[in-house]
């Protein structure tokens, strides 16, 4: 018993050793981002800032446009987000409780992308886009992000698990399938919909490739985008740009943190075969 | 009044399709679209405004495929992909062993080891080459060596490899742990009774019992890593001496800096099917190796 529990604490510290290592590359920018800048490069190297200055803070927001790019961020991953989740509720419903003609061959090509990757189809939307003048517009940033076969496989297989006897009920009670869908089915689904709302948020919020080739001119920038144009590639000023960082990574690990139950169940039952 | 009753059973027939409609209209223009035009437009000739010029056939493929760039290119993405998905996988296994069982300060260190996952890639990108610094960086200050992680054309890959490990694992680790702790306890039990040793229970409960998990993980990762391109566009923009550049970094390149589409369709498409191969024989490795209860 006692060397079970001398493993146990052995192995917990273990455990924390290499969380914390695994932490290291965040504690450190949020370490930089309060150094001042003669000693962010030093020999040897500081760990922890020898004097404490909010100065890169006060840079990044006020000699930069990083507030604006956090506004632009905000405002794709929620449009995206909130399509998303209605579209994977519409859809879901429809392969859950409906029968009907080719239903086998459409959730079969909603399932078929998943199976190409968005990044392969970039070089034909981004013609696309730029056809249609939506380069620098919210529209065209938003577009591909609008809806994932992932969260309509999510949504079908949670509605499964009502039974089809739910709607039948609804409807003797004189309940159309529009009412049924917005008084019933809505409701209940609230967790699954949270879910795939917060995932979806984080998801597009850390997008890089597409809002970088879809935007040239600076006020239109995502913030994942325009964090790595704070800097030259050769310059050393690292301060502000980890100020930056530090405000970026905020909101994301904050939510990841707080709703990790949540986003993890969704995502593992996306996985799970059927 | 028939034709009212006519119309409302029509209506009730499309009603299933309704529903579908605002999803496959973005499928249709964001997915299926774009996929048939890429495909369509790799045998043409395309102009730099995507205009197709003249039908060519192969021959797009063929003039990519003896662009030393590129050749370049698909063996830094094999070898890209070998480093980053068995290691991360790998190591999210040893993590999840490590923390399945509940102890009283797991809540912290199961999340610290899965909060990589909500990491954007620039953002992480940006902290790897404050600590990647060559002179006066953290990590060569700290072990006292003088790499030159992202200017070293024989380093450089594997600097961004570490990167993406660090993205990844947390991913593994979380998938890995709820697949762990599906291990019926009866079965660790009655191993213990017959005096198995830690690694014997390892290869033959844990294992088997996690492989449709690990194969999931690594059919996603496969897919996801052939498509790399954002660290190299941040940190190195495929150099030193093209040592970096990922396929969909050459297709970014080509499209963004000369409006090349002409060798951009034909280059996706050949990324679409290295994944798509590599896809269908990961299955053909689940028949044998991944046992469902």
């Amino acid at each position: 018993m006692r060397t079970k529990k001398i493993s146990d604490i052995l192995i917990q510290l273990l455990c924390i050793f290499l969380a914390l290592l695994i932490l290291f590359p965040i504690f450190y920018a949020f370490s930089v981002s309060l150094m001042e800048q003669k000693d962010v490069l030093s020999n040897p190297p500081n760990l922890l800032p020898p004097t404490i200055t909010f100065e890169n803070y006060v840079t990044a927001f006020t000699r930069t446009s990083l507030m604006r790019y956090m506004f632009n961020s905000f405002v794709i991953a929620t449009v995206a987000s909130i399509s998303r989740v209605i579209l994977a509720t519409m859809a879901g419903f429809s392969f859950a409780f409906f029968e009907f003609r080719g239903k086998k061959v459409l959730f079969a090509l909603t399932m078929a992308t998943i199976m190409i990757p968005p990044d392969v189809l970039i070089v034909s939307n981004f013609s696309t886009i730029s056809k249609l003048g939506l380069i620098n517009t919210y529209v065209g940033m938003c577009s591909i992000f609008l809806v994932s076969a992932a969260n309509i496989f999510l949504m079908r297989q949670s509605f499964l698990t009502f039974s089809k006897s739910l709607k039948e009920a609804a409807h003797m009670d004189g309940c159309g399938n529009v009412r049924f869908f917005f008084t019933v089915l809505l409701p209940v689904s609230k967790p699954i919909l949270v879910t795939v709302f917060i995932s979806s948020f984080v998801n597009v919020w850390n997008q890089y490739v597409w809002p970088m080739l879809v935007t040239n001119q600076n006020e239109m920038r995502t913030i994942q985008v325009g964090i790595t144009m704070l800097k030259d590639r050769e310059s050393a000023i690292f301060g502000p740009v980890m100020a930056g960082v530090v405000i970026t990574l905020i909101p994301t690990v904050l939510v990841f943190v707080l709703f990790q139950r949540k986003i993890v169940s969704g995502m593992m039952s996306g996985a799970v075969k059927e | 009044m028939l034709k009212k009753k006519k119309d409302k059973k029509f209506l009730k027939t499309m009603e299933p399709y309704l529903w579908l409609l605002p999803a496959f209209i973005l499928f249709g223009a964001f997915t299926f679209y774009p996929f048939i035009e890429t495909i369509f437009k790799s045998f043409f000739i395309v102009d730099s405004f995507g205009n197709v010029n003249r039908f060519v056939g192969l021959e797009n493929y063929m003039y990519i495929l003896s662009d030393e760039k590129f050749v370049q290119a698909i063996f830094n993405t094999v070898w890209f992909v070998l480093l980053t998905v068995p290691i991360s996988k790998v190591l999210g296994f040893l993590l999840a062993l490590l923390a399945n069982k509940k102890r009283k300060t797991s809540i912290f260190y199961e999340t610290s080891f899965a909060i990589p996952m909500a990491m954007a890639s620039s953002v992480t990108a940006m902290i790897f080459q404050l600590l990647y610094v060559p002179s006066l960086g953290f990590i060569n200050g700290f072990f006292g060596i003088d790499v030159q992680w992202l200017t070293d054309p024989k380093v450089a890959l594997i600097a961004i490899a570490i990167i993406q490990i660090w993205l990844s694992t947390g991913y593994a680790f979380i998938f890995m742990l709820s697949a762990v702790r599906s291990v019926p306890d009866d079965l660790i039990e009655s191993a213990d009774l017959e005096g198995a040793t830690p690694f014997r229970k390892l290869i033959s409960i844990y294992l088997p019992i996690t492989s449709p998990t690990m194969f999931y993980l690594i059919i996603t990762d496969l897919a996801y890593s052939m498509m790399m391109m954002g660290l190299v566009n941040i940190l190195t923009d495929g150099g030193p001496f093209g040592a970096t550049q990922t396929i969909m970094q050459y297709v970014y390149k080509q499209l963004s800096a000369t409006g090349n589409y002409t060798n951009a369709n034909p280059a996706a498409i050949i990324a679409f099917v290295m994944t798509f191969i590599v896809t269908m024989l990961g299955f053909a490795w689940e028949k044998k190796g991944v046992h469902y209860q």
